[in-house]
C-alpha cells in the first residue's frame, strides 16, 4: 500500500473536513514519515531495519499526536502521546460516531473495530517503545548503540523481532490499520472533540 | 441545543470498560468523582506496560465531547502498579483537587466502590 500526499492535497482535504491547522500539520508529517517507511521497506530495499522502523514509529507517533490536537492549545504531556493512547481514544468515541469510524477502518461495525484495536495494540506497543527515550539507554532501540555505558550493539546491525512480526498476518493487519489511520485522518478527525 | 441527562458514573463505567477492552496493559481503572466538576470524568489507569513512569502526575485530556447535549471531559493519568501503591500510601501526591475519596475501581471482571 503506497500512500503519498501532495501539499495541495493536504490543504484542500483538511479544509474540506474542518481539520484544524495543528492537526493538518501533524497529519502531514505523519504521512511524510509513512511514505519514508514505505520507500525504505519497499523500493529502496534498505539493508538496515532500524531506519524504516524509526520512520514507522515516527509516523505512528505523529498521527496519534494529531488526534490529540483538538483545540488550539498544546495538550498536557504532549510528548507522552503515542499510538496506544490513540487506540484507547478510538475505542471510546461517542455512539453517533462509532459506525462511521468503523467504516473508516474498513470493518462492518464498531464491535469489529474494538477487536481490531485490541489486535493491533501489541505491535503498536512494540513500535512505540523503539525510541531510546522510551526504551531506556541500555535497551534495544532504533537510534543509539546500547548499552549506553559500554555499547556492544549498534541499531544498524540489529535484527529486530518486531520487524519479523510486521511480516506476519498480525503485522500486516497493523500496517493496514496505520495506513488507514493516516490516509483517512480527515474523515475521522472530527470524532476527537 | 438540548441538554440531555448526564449520568457521570454510567459514562465513566463505559469509558473504563472500553479502555480495559482494547488495552491489555491496563489492569484497573480508578474513577475519582470527588472534587471533579459535574461534567468531568477523572481516571487513574493502572498500566503494567508503562515504561516512562514519571512522578509528576499530570492528567491528559482523552476527548472533550463538545457541541452536543452530552458535553463532558475525560481526564486520564496513566500510572504503574507501583505508583498506585504509593498514591494509596500517600507518598506520591495526586494533582491538586484529585482525591481517592469515594473512588470506584473498575477491572475486567468487576466494579466496586473503594473503602
Amino acid at each position: 500500500m503506497v500512500t503519498r500526499f501532495s501539499d495541495s492535497f493536504h490543504t484542500s482535504v483538511a479544509k474540506a473536513h474542518a481539520v484544524n491547522e495543528p492537526q493538518r500539520l501533524w497529519w502531514k508529517q505523519a504521512a511524510a514519515d509513512w511514505a519514508l517507511f514505505e520507500h525504505l521497506r519497499g523500493p529502496a530495499r534498505w539493508r538496515h531495519q532500524c531506519h524504516p522502523l524509526q520512520a514507522l514509529q515516527m509516523s505512528s507517533e505523529k498521527i496519534a499526536k494529531a488526534s490529540f490536537r483538538v483545540g488550539t492549545s498544546r495538550p498536557n504531556k504532549f510528548s507522552h502521546l503515542g499510538l496506544t493512547k490513540m487506540l484507547r481514544r478510538l475505542s471510546s468515541v461517542r455512539a453517533p460516531d462509532q459506525q462511521e469510524l468503523a467504516e473508516v477502518f474498513s470493518v462492518s461495525c464498531f464491535q469489529h473495530l474494538e477487536r481490531l484495536l485490541k489486535s493491533v495494540r501489541g505491535i503498536a506497543k512494540e513500535i512505540e517503545r523503539l525510541p531510546p527515550a522510551i526504551a531506556g539507554p541500555d535497551q534495544i532501540n532504533t537510534e543509539y548503540p546500547w548499552p549506553d555505558s559500554n555499547p556492544v550493539n549498534a541499531p544498524a546491525d540489529w535484527e529486530y523481532d518486531v520487524w519479523q512480526r510486521l511480516a506476519t498476518a498480525k503485522g500486516r493487519e497493523f500496517l493496514r490499520f496505520l495506513a488507514r489511520a493516516i490516509e483517512r485522518y480527515p474523515q475521522y478527525a472530527h470524532v476527537f472533540r | 441545543m438540548a441538554t440531555v441527562a448526564f449520568d457521570r458514573e454510567e459514562i465513566a463505567q463505559w469509558y473504563a470498560q472500553q479502555h480495559l477492552k482494547v488495552d491489555d496493559g491496563i489492569t484497573e481503572v480508578i474513577y475519582l468523582p470527588t472534587n471533579a466538576r459535574e461534567r468531568e470524568v477523572r481516571f487513574l489507569e493502572i498500566n503494567k506496560d508503562m515504561l516512562d513512569a514519571n512522578d509528576r502526575l499530570e492528567p491528559i485530556s482523552f476527548g472533550v465531547d463538545m457541541g452536543v447535549g452530552n458535553e463532558h471531559v475525560l481526564w486520564v493519568i496513566d500510572i504503574t502498579p507501583e505508583q498506585y501503591q504509593r498514591i494509596q500510601q500517600a507518598t506520591l501526591p495526586l494533582p491538586a483537587t484529585w482525591s481517592l475519596d469515594s473512588a470506584i475501581r473498575f477491572t475486567r471482571r468487576s466494579r466496586r466502590r473503594m473503602p
